[in-house]
């Protein structure tokens, strides 16, 4: 349960920090394919969130194709579509790459930067997450 | 479902609500924000029939509440007083309202009062305070109205309560589609509790929306130009709440929906442009803001 | 941490029938529980253990009296548990005045009705509740009372007496609990009712006590105000009823009057009758009262509470009924000055300070202050004009009578004084003739009225007032409910007119039965008390006496045993037989038997009466003992006026009066008129002629008699008779003989 851990102080609504808590689990693989997760009602005491919020993440999820929901019995992991995934994972990239170079962040530092931190990541993994 | 279609409540000369619209959908939790007097407990009085409006209709379901019994034992209200109960055992006040309201539980009231220790035989006024609240809540949660009603009852709660209070409303959000109207100065617990919420200021309504669109309706703008603005009338294409300059960075306060806002200011060619959400409390105090309500001007 | 252990309701279980109704009541017998328990105690101490102590005084010292001190205490106790009805009420609806209460007791899911009425039947019952089960309880201890001692014999000073305390209370307290319970109701609901009108605690406490106030002294003062000095009405009478039925401490009141109004030996269909008449028309009031709370308590918002009160006009109408009552009083001892405005307007602003909670629009204060007053001067004025709105003139027609009692002393009823109903039309028209006739001579004379029986004297020519031949006391029973009543004294054709009344059978039935009943039941008191006291066995109980003869004193020994049976029906035959020309001549002194201290006139033209007496030989002797009359001429016992006497009188026509009976002669006229003058004579020979022409006068004076001529009147010790006209020569030889008391003739 500690695993779906957000922020609630953040400026992210709710339910948008947890889609991407939930793709970000995804990617990393500790959620695989048709791992079953839990159940609304679980998911929203244990973050002591509105249900409805919860309802709304896994609805959006759903609908991006990301999970899928068996009646009376819950809502599971989808078969990855990396692509999607990788897509989306892109268009954020190049949004938050346009934005540094409108801050006058130059190409030679984003590509330092790049490497710096996929060194970091080989190494263990970098979970921190702050928008 | 609860409505209130052009209510007006007035006592003596002052217009405490102004033909107020409101409306909370079946199964949700519905956040009253606004400044102290603002009009936020007049409208959960009205709705549970302690007061009775001038003008307009209060309905839950589509019946007017007000003397009607069959309304009211589908809706509990919770007050920010505990003085009432003094005189009262637990368990006296248990029995008083377990006879009013007809799906009341004995297990869940039996269960919960385990669960924090409240005594059944000693008078509520030798309770501290927070236990004094921990009582009603706990009745008002075993009587399990389809409609509850929270004037500040939150902020009595110690952690632990609080956690049981909101599984408890998870639980009955779900299975019975219980609706709440909470009325609180904690904007945290709003933002975690609330699907939609409502400022009112003066008994008028300034916005009522589910929370995620008023996020998505207000962002803070921190921009850098090529010319120079000194001041938010040159930017007549945007609503404009809050105008503040620093050096050559400005930054504003602005209604819109981020992309709208992008749209509007890639006219003026932006060097830096970083569109941020706002914490429901900034929300809160540049909304008040805009309506001359300076808190900065409290100095 | 949390587990999910307190998640998941149950699937939902069929919702549990809930009367809320029920459980506000409920609610409210249980908020009041510790009164209720005083409240028991409190009753506990009065009747009941009062009825304990009657039966313990029995065992102990024998006889059937609660001790003084219990009865003070039951007093005490009963009025503090009546008065605990204001604290439950205020307790029970504590929700109009205590802001902590609203929303607590304005949510629950109940309709403003069911709201309203099982709070109030709910603090009923622990207001009522154990008053009744205390009287139940005292119903027990009667019971036990019953069978302890009611009826037992016991014996005081060799007198055997029968305990009988049980017997006779038991009608009045069974009035006292439906009485009490009433009242009580009505404690509580004006209570309530007050509560529906105010917002705050202070309010709620003080406004009750003054509405419990206030109500009796509206009345009061209201009926002084417009009919307070209304020739003819009895003010206090008037209200009696008014007070009694309209307020819980009236009511206390009403109870106690009905009470004493009969408070004899037996509670009698009668004073159940009246007992009736009073409840009824206080259970009336009450439920004006209750549906007065009711109707404003549906008007009540919870925004006033806490506010000094919900209905303004409310304090508007209490603050002027306290300065129409302070105006009123003012206005009552003569002192209606700037100095009583002042007062009231200073009174006035104090209500306001406190009602407004401080100096709010002092100038309405003032406005309200002058008009209201203007109010009550108006009111009075309008009174005065109309005299009391009509009372004053107010004759019933004869249409609308159904019965008049009457209670008045002249013609036959100078030594008694009966009640005595006419309902025959002749009889009804007449006493409306003698109303009329008497508003008449008031109108005519300018409105002089001289009240009782007592003249004044003017000079002689001023305009007199007017010489009074007896009192009349009307009760007009209304067809159509409700009854009238005047006072008046009554001039001398209005007089004869009564007369006629008393001619007829009607009348001389009622008195014939009155009579005979009285003997009987006297003679029957006598033989019964002289079962166990020696007085009544061994002393002269029975006497005959006639204007200083010798009277006849008899034991009971020695008059036969049916001596009251038969002197009843000789009386009865008497009355009955009488003819118009005994009655209105009725001469020659009359005389009196008395039976135990109850007197009864004998004229000598009673025929029965007298050969009854001659048969037993208790006839008093036909001559006057010589020497005993002397003794009383010497005593100055006998006056003898001459018309000149009677300054202003004997050519007073202004009001007809050209006929006199001697009853309007009494011996205060006489007091007040010139020096009165006593028969006297010193000289030896001379004392003979005088006593020899007294006697003849004696024999032959009249008690009644009706003339146009001017008569002599011979006063005997306070008794008037008249001299016909053809003894004014014996009499005015006699008068010669008479001199003041400083010897001047």
């Amino acid at each position: 349960m500690e695993l779906y851990h957000i922020d609630l102080l953040s400026r992210t609504p709710i339910y948008e920090q947890l889609y991407k808590k939930i793709v970000e689990l995804i990617l990393k693989g500790e959620l695989k394919a048709n791992d079953r997760l839990p159940s609304v009602r679980e998911l929203a005491k244990e973050l002591g969130v509105n249900p409805n919020t919860v309802s709304k993440a896994y609805n959006q999820l759903e609908n991006d194709k990301v999970i899928y929901t068996l009646a009376g019995r819950g809502s599971f992991v989808s078969e990855i579509k990396t692509d999607s995934i990788k897509d989306k994972a892109m268009a954020d990239f190049d949004s938050a790459a346009s934005e540094a170079m409108n801050a006058g962040i130059t190409e030679e530092e984003l590509h330092g930067r790049l490497t710096a931190l996929s060194a970091k990541i080989s190494e263990g993994g970098n979970n921190s997450d702050r928008a | 479902m609860i409505e209130l279609k052009g209510v007006t409540k007035r006592f003596d000369s002052f217009t405490a609500l102004d033909n107020v619209d409101l409306t909370v959908e079946t199964g949700t939790a519905f956040g009253l924000l606004g400044s102290n007097g603002a009009g936020k407990s007049t409208i959960l009085r009205l709705l549970s029939g302690i007061y009775k409006q001038e003008g307009g209709e209060v309905l839950i379901d589509g019946s007017e509440v007000y003397s009607r019994p069959e309304v009211k034992e589908r809706v509990f209200f919770i007050n920010d007083e505990t003085i009432q109960f003094g005189g009262y055992t637990l368990k006296a006040l248990k029995n008083f309202y377990k006879g009013f309201y007809p799906n009341f539980s004995e297990e869940i009231f039996e269960k919960l009062r385990d669960t924090i220790k409240l005594p059944l035989d000693k008078k509520i006024d030798t309770f501290s305070k927070g236990m004094k609240r921990q009582a009603i809540v706990i009745i008002a949660l075993a009587c399990r109205t389809d409609y509850l009603l929270l004037d500040e009852a939150f902020d009595g709660l110690d952690p632990t309560m609080r956690i049981i209070v909101k599984r408890m409303l998870v639980d009955a959000m779900l299975d019975r589609k219980l609706t709440t109207v909470i009325s609180s100065h904690n904007l945290k617990e709003i933002n975690e509790v609330c699907d939609s919420v409502a400022l009112i200021h003066h008994g008028k309504v300034l916005f009522s929306r589910d929370l995620d669109s008023v996020k998505g309706n207000i962002h803070k703008i921190q921009a850098v130009f090529p010319e120079e603005y000194t001041e938010k009338e040159a930017f007549p294409e945007l609503d404009v709440l809050h105008f503040e300059k620093s050096k050559s960075v400005l930054y504003l306060i602005v209604r819109g929906s981020e992309e709208e806002i992008r749209e509007k200011l890639a006219g003026k060619n932006p060097v830096v442009l970083d569109v941020i959400p706002l914490s429901l409390e900034e929300i809160f105090i540049y909304e008040m803001e805009g309506m001359g309500y300076d808190v900065n001007g409290i100095k | 941490m949390m587990s999910t252990a307190l998640s998941n309701e149950k699937p939902m279980e069929k919702p549990a029938k809930t009367n809320p109704f029920r459980q506000n009541f409920l609610e409210q017998l249980i908020r009041n529980k510790k009164i209720t328990i005083m409240i028991f105690i409190l009753h506990l101490t009065a009747a009941p253990l009062i009825f304990i102590n009657v039966i313990a005084n029995f065992f102990n010292k024998e006889y059937a009296e609660p001790d003084d001190l219990m009865i003070a205490l039951a007093c005490i106790s009963t009025a503090l548990a009546a008065l605990a009805g204001i604290v439950i009420a205020i307790n029970t609806f504590d929700h109009l005045c205590k802001r902590s209460r609203v929303d607590m007791c304005l949510s629950l899911p109940l309709s403003t009705n069911q709201k309203f009425f099982s709070d109030f039947l709910g603090g009923l019952a622990a207001y009522l509740a154990p008053f009744f089960a205390a009287e139940i309880i005292g119903l027990l201890i009667t019971g036990l009372g019953f069978i302890l001692c009611e009826g037992k014999t016991y014996v005081v000073y060799k007198n055997p007496i029968e305990f009988e305390f049980f017997k006779p209370i038991m009608p009045y307290y069974i009035q006292l609990i439906i009485g009490g319970a009433f009242i009580m109701l009505m404690v509580y609901a004006l209570t309530v009712l007050v509560m529906s009108c105010c917002g705050s605690m202070f309010e709620c406490i003080f406004y009750t006590a003054a509405a419990n106030g206030i109500i009796p002294a509206i009345i009061a003062c209201f009926t002084y105000l417009t009919i307070g000095d209304i020739y003819g009405v009895d003010f206090e009478n008037s209200f009696i009823k008014a007070i009694s039925t309209t307020s819980p401490g009236g009511g206390v009141f009403g109870l106690v009057y009905v009470f004493n109004e009969f408070g004899g030996n037996e509670a009698t269909s009668e004073e159940w009758k009246e007992f009736f008449f009073w409840l009824i028309p206080l259970m009336l009031v009450t439920a004006v009262m209750l549906a007065g709370a009711f109707l404003l308590y549906r008007q009540r918002r919870a925004e006033q509470v806490g506010r000094p009160f919900a209905f303004r006009l409310f304090y508007h109408i209490m603050a002027f009924c306290v300065i129409f009552c302070l105006i009123s009083l003012f206005d009552g001892a003569g002192e209606l000055s700037v100095g009583a405005f002042i007062t009231c307007a200073v009174i006035y602003m104090i209500m306001e300070v406190v009602a407004n909670r401080g100096f709010k629009k002092i100038w309405l204060t003032g406005i309200r202050f002058v008009g209201m007053t203007a109010a009550v001067l108006v009111i009075s004025s309008v009174s005065d004009a109309t005299d009391g709105f009509g009372t004053l003139y107010r004759v019933p027609s004869a249409g609308n009578v159904s019965s008049i009692t009457i209670d008045s002393r002249g013609g036959q009823m100078e030594d008694y004084s009966i009640e005595f109903t006419v309902k025959s039309p002749e009889n009804i028209q007449r006493i409306i003739d003698i109303h009329k006739g008497e508003l008449e001579r008031f109108r005519a004379t300018d409105n002089n009225v001289y009240s009782y029986d007592y003249v004044r004297n003017y000079d002689y020519n001023d305009t007199v007032g007017k010489i009074t031949c007896g009192r009349i006391n009307i009760e007009y029973h209304l067809k159509t409910g409700g009854k009238l009543c005047r006072t008046y004294s009554i001039c001398l054709d209005e007089y004869l007119k009564l007369l006629e009344v008393e001619r007829t059978d009607e009348y001389k039935t009622a008195l014939a039965e009155f009579l005979s009943e009285r003997v009987t039941d006297q003679f029957n008191n006598i033989i019964t008390n002289s079962r166990y006291s020696d007085y009544y066995k061994f002393d002269n109980v029975i006497s005959v006496t006639k204007l200083y003869t010798q009277e006849k004193e008899y034991k009971l020994t020695n008059v036969p045993d049916d001596f009251g049976d038969k002197l009843a029906a000789a009386l009865y035959a008497d009355i009955m037989e009488e003819t118009d020309e005994e009655f209105y001549r009725a001469s020659a002194p009359k005389f009196h038997i008395l039976i135990d201290g109850m007197e009864v006139t004998v004229y000598p033209h009673y025929k029965n009466t007298v050969s009854y007496l001659a048969s037993l030989d208790m006839l008093p002797e036909t001559e006057y003992n010589m020497s005993s009359l002397k003794r009383a001429i010497s005593n100055e016992e006998f006056i003898i006026s001459s018309p000149s006497d009677r300054a202003g009188f004997e050519n007073y026509t202004g009001n007809g009066f050209d006929k006199y009976s001697s009853t309007i002669y009494n011996s205060r006229y006489q007091a007040y008129n010139s020096q009165v003058k006593y028969l006297r004579s010193y000289y030896g020979s001379e004392s003979d002629t005088i006593a020899y022409k007294l006697t003849i006068l004696l024999e032959n004076a009249s008690s009644r008699y009706i003339t146009e001529e001017s008569c002599y009147t011979l006063n005997v010790s306070g008794e008037e008779y008249v001299i016909p006209p053809e003894y004014t020569e014996l009499a005015e030889e006699l008068y010669d003989y008479c001199y003041t008391e400083d010897w001047e003739q």
